[in-house]
Formats: C-alpha cells, sequence, structure tokens
C-alpha cells in the first residue's frame, strides 16, 4: 500500500513538472511565432492551467505530507470528497458546453478548440475549487 | 453531530497522528472528526472506537441526544 502511494505521487510530480514544462514551452513558442489575433485568449488559458497546475501541485504536496508520517494519501473522506467533486465538475463541464452553444449562437463566433479548452479548463478549475471547499468544510 | 474522539484520545494520551496511524487514515480526517464536521462511515466509526477502547455510543452524539 504504502509503495503504491509513493509511486502515485511520484507519478503526480512528474505530471505536474511535465504540464509546467508544457505551458512554458508553448507559451514561448506562441510568443516566438508572433501570435497577435489571440494574445488574450492565449494568456487567459495559460492563466487557468498555470491555477489547475497549483492546485494539483497543493494536492500532491498535502499528500506527500501524509506519506512521510507514515500515513495513508487516501482514505475514506478524500474518495468521498473526490467523488463529489468529480459529479459537480462534470455537471459544470456540461453546463460549460451548453453555454459556449449558446454563445456560439447569439454573441460570437467561438471554435471547437475554443469550446473544448473552455470545458477543460472550466471543469478542471471547478473541480480544485470545490476540493479546496470541501477539503476546508470536512466534506 | 458532536464527538468525544479528542477527550478519549487525550486521555489515551496520543496525538492525533497516533490515532490516524492506527485507523489507517489521514490527519486531516482525524481532524474533522474531533470537530464533529465529518459523518464517518459506521466502519470507520468502529475503528476509532476500537483504537479508543471504548463504544461507538460513547463517541459520537447528535445535538437533540444531550
Amino acid at each position: 500500500m504504502k509503495e503504491k502511494d509513493k509511486i502515485r505521487t511520484v507519478i503526480g510530480m512528474i505530471l505536474i513538472a511535465t504540464t509546467v514544462a508544457g505551458i512554458g514551452a508553448w507559451g514561448y513558442f506562441a510568443q516566438k511565432a508572433g501570435r497577435n489575433s489571440q494574445d488574450n485568449i492565449m494568456v487567459l488559458s495559460i492563466f487557468l492551467s498555470m491555477i489547475i497546475v497549483v492546485g494539483a501541485a497543493i494536492m500532491i504536496l498535502r499528500q506527500r505530507g501524509n506519506l512521510k508520517a507514515g500515513l495513508p494519501i487516501e482514505d475514506e473522506m478524500s474518495r468521498t470528497i473526490g467523488y463529489k467533486c468529480g459529479s459537480i465538475s462534470y455537471i459544470a463541464s456540461i453546463w460549460i458546453a451548453c453555454g459556449a452553444m449558446t454563445i456560439n449562437n447569439t454573441y460570437m463566433e467561438i471554435t471547437l478548440t475554443e469550446a473544448v479548452a473552455a470545458i477543460v479548463l472550466g471543469s478542471g478549475l471547478i473541480y480544485f475549487a470545490s476540493y479546496f471547499y470541501f477539503s476546508s468544510r470536512g466534506g | 453531530m458532536k464527538t468525544n474522539i479528542k477527550q478519549y484520545r487525550v486521555l489515551m494520551e496520543m496525538t492525533q497522528e497516533d490515532l490516524a496511524k492506527k485507523v489507517g487514515v489521514r490527519r486531516e480526517t482525524i481532524v474533522f472528526l474531533e470537530k464533529g464536521k465529518y459523518n464517518p462511515s459506521l466502519k470507520l466509526a468502529h475503528d476509532v472506537a476500537k483504537a479508543l477502547n471504548t463504544k461507538i455510543d460513547d463517541l459520537f452524539f447528535f445535538e437533540d441526544e444531550i
């Protein structure tokens, strides 16, 4: 169990490092390529991605603290919180998709990439927001 | 919901970490259990009661029972 927890934490750290490197490279090359038309959207999506990465890093650090103290990284309470946040972010992703469709048909044109980015980043943000909310309240 | 977990834990000279290790949960779970903010499953309540050498009835009670 402990070994499995250790592997999970290490994989989480590697994923976070890879994501940070990926976002950094994406921002660097996009800037180098001189993208101007979608600068605001790019900056916003990098910012939102970084918030998600910071949320994941805090989660991993908490798990590491428990692991160092010889405690499990997951238990009944954390699983309950995980299920709650998962279902909330799933419902949120459906509403974001509906919102994107409505905006596309009425106010402005949204590309498929932008819609998918909004769904992924939006549901990710809502997952971490609800995770920290429920974690501070005790589920 | 209110609990007597802290009183029993202190009586047994255990820290939250010791109790968490004995029950096999994270320390945060013990913190919220003591505050009465987390409703545990029957199994977890049983495990905590067993770790503190007492019964579930002595650990957990609702405010209307006081």
